[in-house]
């Protein structure tokens, strides 16, 4: 059986959190295009899952990633969901805090120049908007739309911030 | 010891004595939780970004693919870091021992 769930996540960490407790329940994640998910059912607990942000990422990683018993279940633009067998024990992607870092920072730059993009082509277009162009209406509109990405983004942008400080911070006293 | 080398981390120290032989990336993973008795557990992506700074860094190397699961081993210059590693823990084991006095 299947099942498609629609859901929005502005923090992927409790998306992912969602698709395990799913898992738990012996709904597993088959496909998933930006808030749509699919589900099929098995076993309760068979899986983890996790997801990545994996922009740029080449073919030899998830060959990598295959080597080591993990599966490689949905991708779909920058966001990737691999899933492992809860028998082979805990399965995380980063084990240390120099590369969860380093994780972190590839979202960041990838995030924070699209949010400040959205920024300025928003005043941009609320600017025209306010000239006695005719397409006024459309350009606030728009304007408004852009602004509302941006601050859409700046919420994870903040937590993903948070979670680095945090690890910085504790690579102060601790090796990893 | 002619060069010195700033401290490496415990996962890059331990892929580094795994592949004191051939291994892949499954077997670095489950030698290093072996070593370490289920101490240190590797993700996929923490040693898949290692092996690749430490091929950057001419301290392995991979040998000729034989289809999926491509093998690495440590390199001359891998197994100096690896010694001038062991001997900053000595240092750090000795002088913990000395001061308080074996009783940990």
């Amino acid at each position: 059986m299947k099942k498609i769930k629609f859901r929005f996540f502005l923090d992927y960490e409790k998306e992912e959190a969602w698709v395990n407790e799913l898992a738990a329940q012996g709904w597993h994640l088959q496909k998933n295009i930006i808030s749509f998910f699919v589900f099929e059912q098995g076993e309760p607990g068979k899986y983890i899952y996790r997801n990545e942000l994996v922009e740029g990422k080449k073919k030899d990683y998830y060959e990598f990633l295959e080597s080591m018993n993990i599966e490689c279940v949905s991708k779909f633009g920058v966001w990737a969901y691999y899933r492992k067998e809860a028998i082979d024990g805990d399965f995380e992607l980063f084990s240390d805090a120099p590369s969860k870092i380093q994780y972190l920072k590839s979202i960041t730059r990838l995030f924070i120049p699209i949010a400040l993009l959205n920024i300025i082509i928003g005043i941009f277009n609320i600017i025209t908007g306010f000239t006695a162009s005719p397409v006024a209406f459309m350009s606030i509109n728009l304007g408004i739309l852009n602004m509302v990405m941006a601050l859409l983004m700046y919420v994870p942008i903040r937590k993903i911030q948070r979670r680095k400080k945090h690890l910085e911070h504790d690579l102060h006293i601790f090796e990893a | 010891m002619t060069k010195e080398y700033p401290p490496l981390t415990e996962g890059v120290y331990y892929i580094l004595l795994a592949l004191f032989e051939a291994r892949h990336g499954y077997g670095i993973m489950q030698l290093v939780e072996e070593m370490s008795k289920g101490r240190v557990r590797l993700g996929a992506g923490t040693i898949y970004g290692a092996i690749k700074t430490l091929l950057e860094r001419q301290w392995i190397e991979a040998l000729e693919d034989d289809g999926r699961k491509k093998e690495y081993i440590i390199t001359e210059n891998g197994k100096k870091v690896v010694e001038y590693e062991i001997l900053r823990l000595r240092e750090l084991f000795d002088n913990g021992i000395r001061i308080t006095n074996g009783k940990a």
